[in-house]
């Protein structure tokens, strides 16, 4: 056992032998990391009905309380997202209404990488670091739908609420997205 | 036990010894590698790109329903394919395997804050959101004018004044994106109306740039305003009726090397808005001349600093281009019937649009 | 790491299983959901091709009311060779929707419900050929400036109003022949002009002239003479001419053009049957609608224009478009 700790504490005193310098460019270059996340998700927004789908509390408006299973239709089982770029008062909302279903993908990456050559002589000019995030070249949908409309007030609880759906959109099975997003600073500070 | 205590030891002293064998100097970035670090903006590009969705491309569904016709039956719109790739992607056939690269590093699509002093926008911080910048700002559109030499009416003065007379070619030189890398996008959909199947129609763009264009907002007395650059340049533009496979298609219109730079709102001078009336209906607005000058007799502008400011508007302020060098119909050779040769509106100048929907 | 992503995902998307009894809909909620919205997609059997045989067509419009001052150096559309000659099909210079008042208030061109409509011809193989696009407009009303240079379409101007300006034109003789067939200066006439050459065959396609059509002749509305009718009708335009009186002119010279219905008290009201088709055959969009011509068309409905006698004699003054106007200021 003294043996041991001896073994290892001549180790500590051999590293102090050697003078600590710090390492040139040269070296740290050759030093090569292996950095970077491997993703993969699977997110449902509303598959049956959203928090305020709740029907044992007696308090909740009746407009919430509705049968929110997978199969249903009911437009207040999904999400809903108003914007108004006016004044608020006088004027209205964007929406997207009904926002429901379940996206998964497998295989999204995040690292960040050194361009100094390729891309037809950009790289070069370019000499700099970027955010890869690779795509995870398919994204299941799976019964995800939303609707476009336009509503008077913003919450359908309000008084005076009216909606005007346009279209409705629905996507189920898969979406082909390959390739890499590339991010790094611009601009003037 | 013993193993134990060693066992211990030796992480401890393990991690007790790292710290030490890993001194090392810290050394200031020199200016060179600071010069590269700007702040305020990101840059986006997408590598090797390629989008590809529709119910025939991978199975599924993908539609769009709640439209209606005029009779109130419903219309289904069936997305057979909706794709983005490279050049000649020959309709939608060449996907998969033919990437696109948008925006470049030294010109990439950028999100970006900009302090409004310097473009028009006075005391206001803009978000502006932008495709890749040209490398001139210059139109793509190459003009020849002409002097205007008619009366408005008999006896009345002769206007005065430069006009376009045509359009003479498309500089191709400002374009950040390269030839080779410009995208084709595309659409196929199924029509169902009242529940059967009316038709299949397609759309497909080949070879297109958005240099140029960009998006700026802010916050305006009460409301958000905007300001719009659009600009479109594709090889071709075409829209065809095929079967619901997408074979057996009929002759397809043609607008080949078409060109748009439609330029809305004019800074705080003429500021863009989009909202939603109290009523539920949209409402887009560039905002009007009206008002902003003093009026003389006749109903322009009295001399003064706003008369020049309206001058420079009419000489310099936004204005919008459509040029296509020939549409066509099916196959039609160049000057018979169904080739329609080239069309243009030029310097076209929007004084005041108001947008509003209605339920039909 | 995974896992934990994961949870945090789903803690942030909270699922919730519920099983709820059904509760009717509440009146209050009922009517939440309005009507449909603004966009109409029809599949339509209502226009013809040369044949006159019905062929199917697409139409997508857009429930909208547009209010627009626009003006702009050049429209040109269809530039290419006809018949061996270049030229265009439209051409406008210094074209202008809208109008400033001379209180510098802009009178707005006011359209609605804009449509595209796409035409296609089914062959024997059962391929649908695209033949022809419209670009259309439920409603139309305001002012349309421009010198135009050249015009493919249908414009029907009608022409009415005092016979003075008629007589005033022509020569002292022929004065003397229309004061005997009745028509004085206070005669009210009425005339239809459309698109012509310039010997008045009319001629829809690149005309620079409008006006009376050989053989249709001046109508008496009011203030006829016993003989008017009768003189009127025996005396069609032939060749630009009726009586030595020009009734062709030059298109260039209708700086501002009206366009809606005119009514009673002077005011407009929106016009339907505006239109600008690219057609590879002729078609006739809807029943009892002229035909359109192949090429860029520009179709001004009926009742779309009307001028007076000296209106149609001297042109129409172009109105103020800008607020620093190069024709004004």
């Amino acid at each position: 056992m003294i043996k041991i700790i001896m073994l290892i504490l001549s180790l500590v005193y051999v590293s102090h032998i050697f003078a600590l310098e710090p390492l040139a460019e040269e070296e740290l270059q050759q030093i090569l990391g292996q950095g970077g996340v491997y993703l993969s998700g699977d997110i449902t927004i509303n598959e049956t009905g959203g928090p305020l789908n709740d029907v044992s509390d007696v308090s909740n408006p009746p407009i919430w309380q509705q049968n929110c299973s997978v199969t249903s239709t009911n437009k207040r089982c999904g999400a809903r997202i108003a914007v108004n770029a006016g004044d608020g008062e006088n004027s209205g909302w964007l929406v997207l209404d009904n926002i429901r279903g379940r996206f998964s993908f497998e295989g999204m990456t995040l690292k960040t990488r050194v361009i100094d050559t390729g891309f037809g002589g950009d790289g070069a000019l370019f000499d700099s670091d970027v955010l890869e995030i690779g795509l995870p070249n398919t994204i299941s949908y799976s019964n995800v739908s939303f609707t476009l409309a336009n509503s008077s007030k913003a919450r359908p609880t309000d008084v005076g609420f009216n909606q005007t759906d346009i279209l409705n959109v629905k996507i189920d099975g898969d979406v082909t997205l390959r390739g890499n997003l590339l991010l790094f600073p611009t601009g003037n500070p | 036990m013993l193993t134990h205590i060693m066992i211990n030891s030796l992480r401890f002293i393990t991690l007790a010894v790292l710290p030490i064998l890993a001194h090392s100097d810290l050394i200031p970035l020199n200016d060179s590698t600071l010069k590269k670090i700007d702040g305020e903006g990101i840059g986006i590009i997408l590598e090797d790109f390629v989008y590809q969705a529709g119910e025939q491309a991978n199975g599924g569904t993908f539609e769009i329903s709640g439209l209606e016709n005029s009779s109130g039956q419903s219309v289904v719109l069936g997305i057979s394919q909706f794709y983005v790739a490279g050049s000649n992607s020959n309709r939608g056939v060449n996907v998969i395997d033919n990437p696109v690269n948008l925006g470049r590093l030294q010109y990439p699509y950028n999100i970006e804050l900009r302090d409004g002093n310097d473009i028009a926008i006075t005391d206001k911080a803009v978000l502006e959101l932008a495709a890749p910048k040209k490398l001139v700002d210059l139109s793509y559109f190459q003009t020849s004018k002409e002097n205007r030499v008619e009366r408005r009416f008999p006896g009345k003065q002769a206007a005065s004044g430069q006009r376009v007379d045509r359009i003479t070619g498309l500089d191709e030189t400002i374009f950040s994106t390269r030839g080779s890398e410009r995208a084709d996008l595309g659409i196929r959909f199924d029509l169902e109306v009242g529940g059967t199947d009316a038709q299949s129609l397609e759309n497909h763009v080949k070879g297109l740039a958005i240099d140029g264009s960009y998006v700026r907002l802010w916050g305006g007395e009460d409301r958000v305003e905007a300001e719009v650059n659009f600009n479109l340049y594709a090889e071709q533009i075409e829209f065809r009726a095929c079967d619901s496979i997408g074979t057996n298609c009929g002759d397809s219109v043609n607008f080949n090397n078409i060109g748009i730079e439609a330029q809305l709102g004019d800074g705080n001078f003429q500021p863009v808005t989009f909202e939603v009336t109290s009523a539920g209906q949209f409402s887009f607005l560039v905002g009007s001349l009206e008002g902003k000058c003093p009026i003389g007799t006749t109903g322009g502008c009295e001399a003064g600093s706003a008369k020049l400011r309206l001058e420079e508007y009419y000489t310099s302020g936004p204005s919008t281009n459509i040029y296509v060098d020939n549409v066509r119909i099916g196959t039609a050779p160049v000057n018979t019937v169904g080739n329609f040769g080239s069309s243009t509106i030029s310097n076209l100048q929007i004084q005041y649009l108001e947008v509003t929907s209605h339920d039909l | 790491m995974l896992n934990t992503l994961s949870k945090i995902f789903c803690i942030l998307f909270f699922v919730q299983t519920s099983y709820a009894q059904l509760i009717p809909i509440t009146e209050n909620e009922l009517s939440d959901m309005s009507g449909q919205a603004f966009i109409n997609v029809d599949r339509l059997q209502t226009a013809k091709n040369s044949s006159n045989q019905t062929i199917d067509t697409t139409k997508i419009t857009l429930g909208l009311d547009i209010k627009t001052s626009v003006n702009a150096d050049l429209l040109d559309l269809g530039n290419y060779e006809r018949n061996g000659s270049a030229g265009s099909d439209i051409r406008i210079n210094d074209f202008a929707l809208g109008r400033i008042d001379s209180d510098g208030k802009i009178v707005p061109f006011e359209i609605s419900d804009p449509f595209i409509e796409l035409a296609f011809d089914t062959d024997a193989t059962g391929k649908e050929n695209l033949i022809g696009l419209r670009l259309g407009f439920g409603g139309a009303k305001g002012a349309l400036s421009g010198n135009i240079e050249s015009l493919t379409g249908k414009i029907n101007i009608d022409i009415f109003g005092k016979a003075a300006p008629v007589r005033a034109s022509t020569t002292w003789l022929n004065r003397g022949l229309l004061s005997l067939a009745g028509i004085s200066d206070t005669t009210i006439l009425r005339a239809g002009a459309e698109l012509v050459q310039a010997n008045g065959v009319a001629n829809p396609v690149r005309a620079t002239t409008v006006g009376i059509p050989n053989g249709d002749n001046l109508n008496c509305e009011s203030g006829c003479g016993i003989l008017t009718g009768v003189a009127l009708a025996l005396l069609g335009s032939n060749n630009c001419n009726v009586l030595g009186i020009d009734t062709c002119f030059p298109i260039d010279i209708y700086r501002t053009l009206e366009v809606g219905n005119k009514q009673a008290n002077g005011s407009f009201t929106e016009a339907p049957g505006l239109f600008l088709s690219f057609l590879s055959e002729k078609i006739t969009w809807e029943p009892g609608t002229q035909q359109a011509e192949t090429g860029a068309f520009l179709n001004v409905p009926n009742g779309g224009l009307e001028v007076d006698f000296e209106q149609a004699f001297n042109g129409i003054e172009r109105a103020r478009t800008k607020y620093v106007d190069p024709y004004y200021d």
